[in-house]
């Protein structure tokens, strides 16, 4: 009897653990921009554009898209959700972009912290970041959510 | 077991080596294989998620656009019509869902797991939701899901082609591998059964493998020249096995092997027989029980052999002599020689022995015999040094006299002049010659000629001191050295005694000689100051004393030059034998009783170119004391038998008489020498005439006679010349076979005058001939002695009275001229 109880609650705490770990792994992923931009939201279709390496302008400035390109995952949510192409077709995309209407290629980071700091330093800058690595920065704006969800 | 064997013999063999190399090759090339399936599998993910999101994409625009429901369907359902859409819906906000008819499988929101990764969610589904929004101003969630399946399939299709492109692969690859193998392998395998054959001993067969593998037909080649090369050295290892063997099995001495804790590893027969034993006899015996005393050689750690001499190290050179044991327990003494012989099981010791009980009993033989030899050495040593002694002195003496020779008298000399050098004194050497001594040699014979030299030489030791040195120089010839002497005086001394030691006469065997000394005298350094000086002048002052009445002479260097020119004469005189210098004369001989000439006698003259013509006195007897007389008698009587030819063939047969000394009766040959001359000159015998002295003749009278005999018989008359002034003997003068005898002409030329000379003149006139012989008178110089040599019955005479001695060129004259007519009974 003693022992069916104690396999009753490893049960439940097994049961239990996934949904405890479910919350844990709910991610929000959403478009920041410096504070001082002062956007408070981007169409999807001017994130499209934007991502694509389009100009795009709103509030009378120039808006310029940084990749993120920390975090494999992360990548691929923005691919799927914003450019709608494999990693493949993006890069081909924004090289056909920069030949055929010139500019600058967005720059991809590798690293969060520096896409933070390209931010804050670049005004006018869009990226793709994890809502729990910019919601307690009072120097990026999140402009908009592209994806919720949780990480297996 | 057996099968973990083969396969552990697989991997280790060639075939094995080769498949496994050949099949990690391929497993190299196979991930790569899978490797490229890989990114094919890559690009068909890619590809498929690109073709996803696009067409998410574009119905999301599709839907954002329409504003009715039927719009929504009409949209949802030509995306499930498009293919590989197994759903696709729209979520309005308010919870509105629309899903397409063509599908009519909608899934609830809740359910609903959007896939960022082909496969996340292992349902073969890619679900994939885009918020739109709509034409009325609100938001919605297109969301679909496309069959991953067909690209699955498609990459599950690539991987089994991969598989099964490998698998051929790997099975085509092996099947060449498995015919090359056999290839490789079946020779190597042959050049293993060869090598094998080879290792058991079975090289003769030749080996031939075939390949086309350069590596495998030169390591077939190199196998075959050491097969080659094998057998080579095989065989000659046989042959040298078989010579050793055969050296071992025959050689005298014994060889023992022995091990390094001494027992013994073989025996050859010499050893066996030595010690006894038999070959089966050997296993397991100790090399010290073949020793009598085992302690007495002994191999130890240290190489050395303990012996009772001593440790001495092992070697081949040095020998032990020791005591053997037999098996049969005997003991014979063995010399033994150990060497060392290092080898990889340890060290290995050769003794070699030899039985010496042989040469033991021959040593201690040799050993009687060296000590009987050499008392016999020593017994002969003496005999030896004293027949030296006996040497010596006759090597110094005379044997005659007993007194020293020439070389003794030299080296005595050589002394005193060293003393007499040193000492600053005179000494005296005396050379001397016994007058009449050839005489009585050449009549009474050798042995009494011995006989006076003996009791010669004991007068001279009587009359000298005991310190002077008496040596016979040879002949009747003597030496005295005195070695000192205070003047000339006590030399002239010495000679004076020795020439009255003389005086008395030597009565021998009823015989009584008179001999007379002649003594010369060199003085010490006056005379000379070496010793063949002072014996050439003492020569001289000999010779001066024989003509002088005292009988001895100091030396005087005005006579040394007559010596000298009596020396160069000798020389002179051989030129003019030579040269054919000398002249011939001939002096007529007379019959008395009919007044006709009878023939002549050739004398020689030497014409000399100094000295003028020189009688015979002159320089015959320096020709017989020399030896020359022989040439010059055969001189003479080439030239004369050389003029009676001549005059033979002018018709005039006159009678030549030539003179023979006493050496031509002593020559055997001399009658073949005139013969041969006679027939070259073509002169019968009877033109020719031999006159001999009685002293020539009663030299040897036996072998005189002989020669005189065939003379006689060839038919060559033979006459005594200066009959009556030597010794003769009326014995033998009646055996001779000559035929006429001649007076000395002292008798004739003075007969008249004295009374003696004319009784021996009639006497022997009356004797000759009573025994006869005709009677030739030489010396008559008158006409009265030739009237009185009538009267007496002299049958010829020969002088001055009837002629000179003349050359053959005047006597043709002369023969005009004279009152006595040739005789030409003759030829």
């Amino acid at each position: 009897m003693k022992y069916q109880h104690a396999i009753a609650t490893l049960f439940i705490l097994l049961i239990g653990t996934p949904s405890l770990a479910a919350n844990d792994n709910s991610r929000h992923l959403v478009l920041v921009t410096d504070s001082t931009t002062g956007i408070t939201s981007l169409s999807t279709s001017e994130v499209h554009k934007l991502f694509l390496g389009l100009p795009i302008e709103k509030g009378g400035r120039s808006l310029e898209a940084a990749i993120n390109h920390s975090d494999p995952f992360l990548y691929e949510i923005f691919l799927q959700k914003i450019v709608h192409m494999s990693s493949i077709s993006f890069d081909r995309h924004l090289l056909s972009n920069v030949i055929q209407i010139g500019g600058l290629r967005p720059q991809i980071f590798n690293n969060t912290q520096s896409l933070i700091n390209a931010l804050k330093q670049k005004p006018g800058t869009v990226s793709v970041l994890w809502e729990n690595d910019v919601k307690t920065r009072s120097d990026l704006t999140i402009i908009g959510e592209i994806w919720h969800g949780t990480i297996e | 077991m057996a099968r973990h064997n083969r396969i552990k013999i697989l991997l280790h063999s060639f075939a094995g080596r080769i498949t496994i190399g050949v099949i990690l090759i391929h497993a190299l090339l196979i991930p790569f294989l899978f490797g490229v399936v890989f990114v094919i599998e890559a690009g068909y993910k890619q590809q498929f998620i690109e073709y996803v999101r696009h067409d998410a994409a574009v119905v999301a625009e599709q839907l954002s656009e329409e504003q009715t429901e039927g719009g929504f369907l009409h949209h949802l359902n030509d995306a499930a019509l498009s293919g590989g859409v197994l759903v696709a819906q729209l979520l309005t906000d308010d919870g509105t869902l629309f899903n397409s008819t063509v599908l009519d499988k909608p899934i609830p929101p809740a359910a609903f797991q959007e896939d960022f990764r082909f496969g996340e969610h292992g349902d073969s589904v890619y679900y994939i939701s885009l918020p739109i929004g709509t034409a009325d101003g609100k938001s919605a969630t297109v969301q679909m899901g496309f069959d991953e399946a067909p690209t699955q399939e498609q990459i599950q299709k690539a991987y089994h082609r991969v598989e099964i492109l490998a698998v051929s692969f790997i099975t085509l690859s092996l099947l060449p591998v498995a015919f090359l193998i056999p290839q490789l392998t079946h020779p190597l395998r042959k050049l293993r059964d060869t090598a094998q054959k080879i290792a058991n001993g079975e090289a003769t067969e030749q080996l031939y493998v075939k390949s086309s593998i350069y590596e495998i037909s030169d390591l077939a080649d190199d196998l075959e020249s050491m097969r080659h090369e094998l057998v080579n050295r095989s065989q000659a290892i046989i042959a040298r096995e078989g010579r050793i063997s055969a050296i071992m099995n025959n050689v005298v001495d014994g060889i023992i092997t022995i091990d390094d804790n001494g027992t013994i590893e073989s025996m050859n027969p010499a050893a066996l027989q030595i010690f006894g034993y038999e070959q089966a006899d050997i296993s397991g015996i100790n090399f010290d029980d073949l020793l009598n005393d085992s302690s007495l050689l002994t191999i130890n750690a240290n190489n050395h052999i303990a012996s009772s001499s001593g440790k001495m190290p092992i070697t081949s050179i040095m020998t032990h002599e020791t005591v053997g044991w037999r098996k049969d327990g005997n003991t014979l003494p063995i010399e033994i020689a150990i060497s060392e012989l290092t080898r990889s099981e340890g060290r290995l010791f050769i003794a070699i022995v030899r039985d010496i009980t042989e040469r033991k009993r021959s040593e201690e033989e040799l050993k009687a015999l060296h000590d009987d030899l050499e008392r016999r050495v020593i017994k002969r040593t003496k005999e030896l040094a004293s027949l030296n002694q006996e040497l010596e002195h006759q090597a110094l003496h005379d044997a005659l006299t007993e007194l020293p020779n020439r070389l003794l008298l030299q080296d005595r000399m050589h002394q005193a002049l060293l003393s007499a050098q040193r000492e600053h004194h005179q000494l005296a050497l005396l050379i001397t010659d016994l007058d009449r001594f050839k005489e009585i040699n050449d009549t009474l014979g050798h042995h009494y000629g011995d006989l006076v030299l003996q009791e010669v030489s004991a007068r001279m030791r009587t009359a000298l001191r005991g310190s002077d040195t008496i040596a016979r120089l040879g002949g009747d010839e003597f030496a005295v050295l005195l070695p000192y002497i205070e003047s000339a005086d006590d030399a002239v001394m010495a000679a004076h005694k020795l020439v009255a030691s003389m005086e008395k006469p030597i009565v021998l065997e009823d015989h009584s000689f008179h001999v007379g000394i002649s003594v010369g005298i060199a003085l010490y350094p006056d005379h000379g100051k070496d010793g063949s000086t002072l014996m050439r002048h003492a020569d001289v002052a000999m010779y001066v004393a024989k003509r002088s009445t005292s009988g001895y002479a100091l030396y005087d260097h005005l006579e040394d030059q007559h010596s000298v020119s009596r020396l160069a004469m000798v020389g002179e005189l051989r030129h003019a034998i030579e040269h054919k210098e000398l002249m011939l004369f001939y002096q007529p001989k007379i019959d008395l009783k009919e007044g006709l000439i009878t023939g002549v006698e050739a004398l020689v003259r030497w014409n000399h170119p100094q000295r003028g013509l020189l009688s015979p006195d002159e320089f015959i007897p320096l020709a017989e004391h020399t030896g020359l007389i022989r040439p010059l008698t055969f001189f003479v009587l080439d030239e004369t038998l050389h003029q009676a030819s001549v005059w033979k063939k002018n018709d005039l047969n006159l009678k030549i008489a030539v003179n023979l000394s006493a050496h031509h009766l002593q020559d055997e040959q001399l009658a073949n020498k005139v013969e041969s001359a006679m027939r070259q000159w073509d002169v019968p015998p009877e033109l020719l005439e031999f006159e001999i002295t009685e002293s020539a003749i009663m030299a040897n009278p036996l072998r005189a006679m002989n020669t005189l005999t065939q003379l006689s018989k060839m038919g060559i008359g033979l006459s005594i010349d200066d009959f009556g002034t030597g010794y003769s003997s009326l014995i033998y003068l009646k055996q001779l076979p000559v035929d006429e005898i001649k007076i000395d002409k002292s008798f004739v030329i003075d007969m008249l005058e004295n009374n003696e000379d004319l009784v021996i003149v009639r006497s022997t006139i009356d004797l000759a001939h009573n025994m006869g012989r005709q009677v030739v008178a030489e010396g008559v110089e008158s006409e009265e002695v030739l009237n009185l040599l009538m009267e007496l019955g002299c049958d010829m005479a020969q002088g001055y009275y009837i002629s000179r001695p003349i050359t053959a060129n005047i006597i043709t004259q002369w023969l005009q001229q004279t009152q006595w007519p040739l005789k030409r009974s003759h030829a």
